[in-house]
């Protein structure tokens, strides 16, 4: 665009005098074009917030130059030592030296500068002060813990019952693990916070803090191996499971998940799920079938025997046929009884 | 259980109806000493010695017992595990599709004690 391009010369002015005629010409183009310009503004402003934090809700201004006789409407991108960088308004970048703008607008950069810079150093040291109360805790962490453990000792002690001292310390467990939820509150994402929500999940603490454990893993902690194994218990819900396979960047949470997916589908018994199933079912033969599952046992031969139940062993499914023996050592199949009714029944006298 | 499978087995003689079992107890003679003190009188497959573990519980995936399966006269499975009033009613419904009209009842049906 034209206006660019004399915009660049107004600020590069040592020899350079534009007659105010063409001054004019530059400021009607720019008056001309704004509609359109405003879009490519928009797009633009929005295309670089998601990548440069020093982008933040600029908005358009006019810019002067040191002479105060040229003027142009930009938006400040970024505030270097020496420069500035305006996005104008035909959407591309300009890099202005400070020397060159008008004294209203190095002290606006300046100021732009100086909030930037306050707000980097206010973000790094939140993150700072997050690692470091998340390492301090570590401490109380152990404390609560022992302490635990003493009063889980003193009850074992006290209770002579097994089905009382188990009623005991599940309070114990849902009392501490309150008490390690708050610890964490602040640092969720921290290390010692990870180690919370395990232990709370893993002593099958319930309600308030097991449904918070279990909402924290999944969402900072999908990648972690250590889940897999829990999946049975932390992911009872369909849609735990569909978030964690989806988010999990760990092969075993992975596996274990699209398995349990495929099984909790598969217990619906509904035809209308049966290609769904299949489909989980030959992922896990395909890209997990040695994972192990949370019996302690590859998901191989476990989905290729859910697969078979699905085929032949579900409601609308012609049966397997069964050829045998009787009690007496008698061969018989169950196909000789194809045109009747048939009960199958799989009994024992115990 | 034996009193209403008894009971089904000889109300039904007459239909195109068979109960059969897969019994899971490991020794044989043990299992036909049962069958005859309780006159059990329908027809089971033997699942071997290695019991809830042998060839065909292993192959239908059985986990529990019992564990039922009721089959129409073209071998597909129409119901799983359905007990007592259930299982009369889907042998009654599927007889019904092969035009066979019963009404089960099980008072003093068998006349053993279970």
């Amino acid at each position: 665009m034209m206006a660019t391009t004399l915009m660049t010369a107004c600020l590069k002015p040592p020899r350079f005098v534009i007659e105010p005629s063409v001054r004019f010409d530059v400021v009607s183009q720019i008056l001309r074009s704004k509609s359109r310009g405003l879009i490519l503004l928009v797009t633009f402003v929005l295309a670089t917030m998601t990548w440069s934090a020093t982008a933040a809700a600029q908005e358009s201004r006019t810019w002067t130059d040191a002479s105060g006789k040229f003027t142009v409407e930009a938006i400040l991108k970024e505030v270097k030592r020496d420069s500035v960088v305006l996005i104008m308004t035909d959407g591309t970048e300009k890099t202005v030296p400070l020397a060159q703008l008008s004294a209203d607008d190095r002290k606006y950069a300046a100021d732009y500068r100086k909030a930037m810079l306050a707000e980097n150093a206010a973000k790094k040291k939140a993150t700072a002060d997050a690692k470091k109360r998340g390492e301090d805790l570590k401490d109380e962490l152990t404390g609560i813990l022992q302490s635990f453990a003493q009063s889980e000792e003193q009850l074992k002690q006290a209770e002579q019952n097994p089905a009382q001292f188990r009623v005991a310390r599940q309070s114990l467990v849902q009392e501490t693990s309150q008490k390690l939820i708050e610890l964490v509150s602040d640092v969720p994402q921290s290390d010692v916070a990870r180690d919370v929500y395990l232990w709370v999940v893993r002593n099958g603490a319930t309600d308030a803090p097991n449904s918070t454990a279990t909402k924290m893993l999944v969402e900072h902690f999908a990648d972690l191996p250590e889940l897999a194994p829990m999946l049975g218990f932390l992911a009872r819900d369909l849609s735990v499971l569909e978030k964690l396979v989806e988010k999990s960047k760990d092969e075993s949470v992975k596996g274990v998940g699209t398995f349990l997916l495929a099984q909790q589908l598969a217990n619906q018994e509904n035809p209308a799920l049966e290609d769904r199933v299949k489909k989980l079912l030959n992922q896990v033969l395909t890209k997990y079938a040695t994972v192990i599952g949370v019996n302690r046992q590859p998901l191989g031969p476990q989905a290729e025997k859910l697969l078979f139940v699905l085929e032949h062993l579900s409601v609308g499914k012609v049966a397997p046929d069964i050829s045998g023996a009787d009690l007496d050592g008698v061969p018989f199949k169950l196909s000789d009884y194809r045109g009747k009714v048939v009960v199958i029944d799989f009994w024992g006298d115990w | 259980m034996y009193p209403h499978e008894r009971s089904l087995v000889s109300q039904l003689a007459d239909k195109p109806f068979a109960l059969l079992g897969v019994n899971s107890d490991p020794e044989l003679e043990r299992i036909r000493e049962i069958v005859k003190e309780k006159n059990l009188n329908w027809r089971s497959f033997w699942n071997g010695t290695d019991g809830t573990r042998g060839p065909i519980s292993t192959q239908w995936n059985v986990t529990g017992w019992p564990t039922i399966y009721v089959l129409d006269q073209e071998g597909v499975i129409r119901y799983k595990n359905p007990r007592g009033a259930a299982l009369d009613e889907a042998i009654t419904k599927l007889l019904a599709e092969m035009g066979h009209s019963v009404q089960l009842s099980h008072e003093n049906q068998g006349g053993e004690q279970p």
